[in-house]
């Protein structure tokens, strides 16, 4: 069938094609809720010396928030939190691997600082039972 | 109207759909929508170009508007718009000239097929999940196909008086 982009063969709306758009709202409506229910969000965890001190849901934080980390030897650290990720955005360490490590978004990921032994990682919430299992057993 | 005149409609055509992206770029971003969500207003020109003109015409405008992208947007926003506009373009031929599709069910599939190139692209370029936009996606790709096929209903009466499309098929 060929046919041709003109006002008299081509209609705006066909009654048939109704169902579809009632599809494509219903499919986004139940994604959307499937998407609620899930777990929201990671868990940025900050570790210094082995020690978990600040531990933070990204899905509620507002904005970008940044917090100062103090790590072993007087190294300081600054980590920003915001519902992308996390990051270190500065440290006073010589080396700043860290800070080159750039955005965290996926839970396993994770920014070492070596010298001030800080771990900043991500985790999902599923990990964080899992992790407890491990304490307990 | 021989091989020229195409070519002069088809340069027209590829004129337009760039003015449009541009216009679509002064507006405001839209809340709650992924960075760089667009109204496909651009696909209007593609969407006629489809239909009436053929689709070697219309994947060269998918083309120059990627080409475009690229040259003011950089590297990722000319792949994510060549992806998409190509996938959009092939699609919405498919709708117009093999299938009794209403225009509002091409803009839609237009529009759906192209942000899921780009979502596809966007999650192999970047590692970050992109899942979390589908909704928000498929929702706005309802609401800018039908605009898109609206817009081309109403032009389409003016574009038949100009008897441009006419000259080009009769050829």
């Amino acid at each position: 069938m060929v046919k041709r982009l003109n006002t008299k063969e081509v209609r705006l709306f066909s009654r048939q094609e109704w169902p579809f758009f009632v599809i494509i709202v219903l499919v986004a409506a139940g994604i959307f809720a499937l998407q609620s229910q899930a777990p929201k969000g990671i868990m940025a965890v900050v570790e210094v010396e082995g020690q978990t001190t600040v531990r933070r849901d990204l899905a509620q934080v507002e904005g970008a928030e940044s917090l100062p980390i103090a790590g072993a030897d007087g190294i300081a650290l600054t980590v920003e939190f915001s519902r992308e990720g996390a990051r270190v955005l500065s440290s006073t360490c010589p080396d700043k691997t860290c800070q080159r490590t750039g955005l965290l978004s996926r839970a396993g990921e994770s920014a070492v600082c070596l010298p001030g032994r800080v771990v900043l990682r991500l985790e999902g919430k599923e990990d964080r039972s899992l992790e407890a299992d491990a304490v307990t057993g | 109207m021989g091989k020229s005149g195409r070519i002069a409609l088809s340069g027209m055509l590829a004129a337009l759909a760039l003015a449009l992206s541009f216009l679509e770029g002064l507006l405001p971003p839209l809340p709650g929508m992924p960075p760089g969500a667009k109204m496909g207003l651009s696909n209007i020109a593609v969407m006629y170009a489809a239909g009436s003109i053929g689709l070697p015409c219309a994947l060269g405008l998918a083309l120059v508007k990627g080409i475009f992208a690229l040259l003011t947007r950089g590297f990722t926003a000319g792949l994510m718009s060549l992806s998409g506009g190509l996938v959009s373009t092939l699609c919405m031929w498919l709708l117009l000239k093999k299938s009794p599709a209403s225009l509002s069910l091409t803009g839609v599939c237009g529009a759906l097929t192209h942000n899921f190139a780009q979502l596809v692209v966007a999650y192999w370029i970047t590692v970050t999940s992109v899942t979390l936009y589908v909704p928000f996606l498929l929702i706005f790709s309802l609401l800018t196909g039908i605009l898109t096929g609206s817009v081309l209903k109403l032009t389409l009466p003016l574009l038949e008086k100009l008897n441009i499309a006419n000259a080009v098929q009769k050829r």
